[in-house]
């Protein structure tokens, strides 16, 4: 039973970075046969509005390094001071090592700092936040940088990407023995892995000429190719309705609080559809909950939970108390929640920055020939 | 909802100016792809607390199969 509750984890900062360049929904009228009154009806029923992607050559990394640079900067933190950085993705700059070591060098962090990733997507978040907690409550570590960051990251013209918005968040998570409580409710169903996967590229399948160009057409008739990421969008839809209500009922319950107390819900922002049924069944009032950063921003992943903080809750947070759930779910398919209470916290919003200078796949690779090469 | 409603409800969900009859083929409306599966599958869900997932969908191939899912009869 991974219900969990923690007294001295304080939640002092959050900063959200997204790249600033926008895609509309409009501008995909192709993906919807060019048909003006498919577009109006994919709008209606899902929320599309826009998205912010990363240009070319910009990774979840670099999006995650622009946030916690801000948190740095803002937040005037002593790096030496930290006794883990925790990176949470799925799309790491390089299969191996972990992204984590990369933010450490940039940012100088010390030794005494460990650092390693988490691989996961949309319920992310909320997993990072719990390992964190553990650490914090254990007394193993005084002061955690918790990043999150994910991309769409590929450039075809599938109908999945039209959901993505791409993200990189920093969080800092305190030992602070008036901290008050944080409970968690974390869960997971192995059997729901190939829901959303990426079949080829991992060990299992690693990419070569013979997966490159091979489409294969889905149960839908829609063409998808095994490089891509892949969504089950019926299957995704029946396990959150079905999974999410409970799981946070269950959290209100172990937390001896009642529904009505919490001032917000951070959903993480699959699509507008998805957000409402779950809101809906857990029983939420309109106000207590938000699918703009959905609409605005898109489906954020592992950054999703920070995105809407930062976007809906940036003044609440940081000139007063909010008692909040977070609330992720999706690839795993893994789910969790957790509640706590953000208190004068600070908070960056949700800060769109530009990206055009990052290095070519020509640079890239010249830079490995150099460094390898004799 | 009776059956009459039923199909007033699906015409909204597709966003389809035409009316539906009990007879049409699912298949056939150009409305019907992957999308509208899922805003049909959030409408049992809301209205009837009913779960579809897709072998429900391929076990139908009129909309009055899928009205009968419903538990609805023919209006």
């Amino acid at each position: 039973m991974a219900k969990s509750s923690f007294t001295k984890m304080k939640f002092s900062g959050l900063s959200v970075t997204a790249p600033d360049y926008i895609r509309s929904i409009d501008d995909d009228l192709a993906l919807f046969d060019n048909n003006p009154v498919k577009l109006a009806r994919a709008k209606k029923l899902i929320g599309f509005g826009t998205r912010y992607r990363a240009p070319e050559g910009c990774t979840p990394t670099d999006l995650c390094r622009a946030a916690v640079r801000r948190l740095i900067d803002d937040m005037a933190i002593d790096v030496n001071s930290v006794d883990a950085l925790i990176l949470v993705t799925q799309k790491p700059d390089y299969s191996q090592p972990g992204s984590s070591y990369i933010i450490h060098r940039d940012f100088n962090f010390p030794k005494s700092c460990a650092a390693f990733d988490i691989n996961h997507g949309c319920p992310g978040f909320i997993y990072g936040l719990w390992v964190a907690g553990s650490l914090l409550e254990s007394g193993a570590c005084r002061k955690i940088m918790l990043v999150a960051g994910d991309y769409y990251g590929s450039y075809n013209e599938l109908r999945n990407q039209m959901l993505f918005g791409d993200a990189g968040s920093a969080a800092l998570l305190e030992y602070d023995p008036q901290a008050g409580p944080s409970h968690f409710n974390i869960q997971a169903d192995g059997h729901g892995f190939e829901a959303i996967i990426n079949p080829a590229g991992g060990a299992r399948l690693p990419i070569r000429a013979d997966v490159l160009d091979l489409e294969v057409i889905d149960k839908h008739g829609e063409a998808l190719r095994l490089v891509d990421g892949y969504i089950d969008g019926l299957e995704v839809f029946n396990f959150s309705v079905r999974e999410v209500p409970p799981n946070i009922a269950e959290l209100l319950e172990f937390a001896g609080a009642k529904l009505d107390e919490i001032d917000f819900v951070a959903f993480h922002q699959t699509s507008k559809q998805i957000v409402d049924r779950v809101a809906a069944k857990t029983g939420l009032r309109p106000e207590q909950y938000s699918t703009s950063t959905f609409s605005v921003y898109g489906n954020q992943s592992v950054a999703s939970v920070p995105g809407v903080i930062a976007h809906m809750l940036k003044d609440k947070v940081a000139r007063g108390r909010q008692k909040v759930i977070l609330s992720g779910y999706g690839i795993g398919a893994a789910w969790g929640s957790c509640l706590l209470d953000l208190d004068h916290i600070y908070c960056s919003g949700l800060v769109l920055e530009k990206f055009d200078r990052q290095p070519s796949r020509e640079e890239v690779i010249a830079y490995w020939i150099k460094k390898l090469g004799t | 909802m009776d059956g009459a409603d039923f199909l007033t409800e699906l015409q909204d969900l597709l966003q389809r100016d035409e009316a539906l009859t009990p007879d049409m083929p699912l298949r056939d409306l150009p409305e019907w792809d992957s999308m509208s599966m899922m805003a049909v599958a959030g409408f049992f869900d809301q209205r009837f607390g009913l779960t579809l997932n897709f072998g429900d969908f391929e076990s139908c191939v009129t909309v009055e199969d899928l009205m009968r899912k419903a538990g609805l009869g023919r209006p």
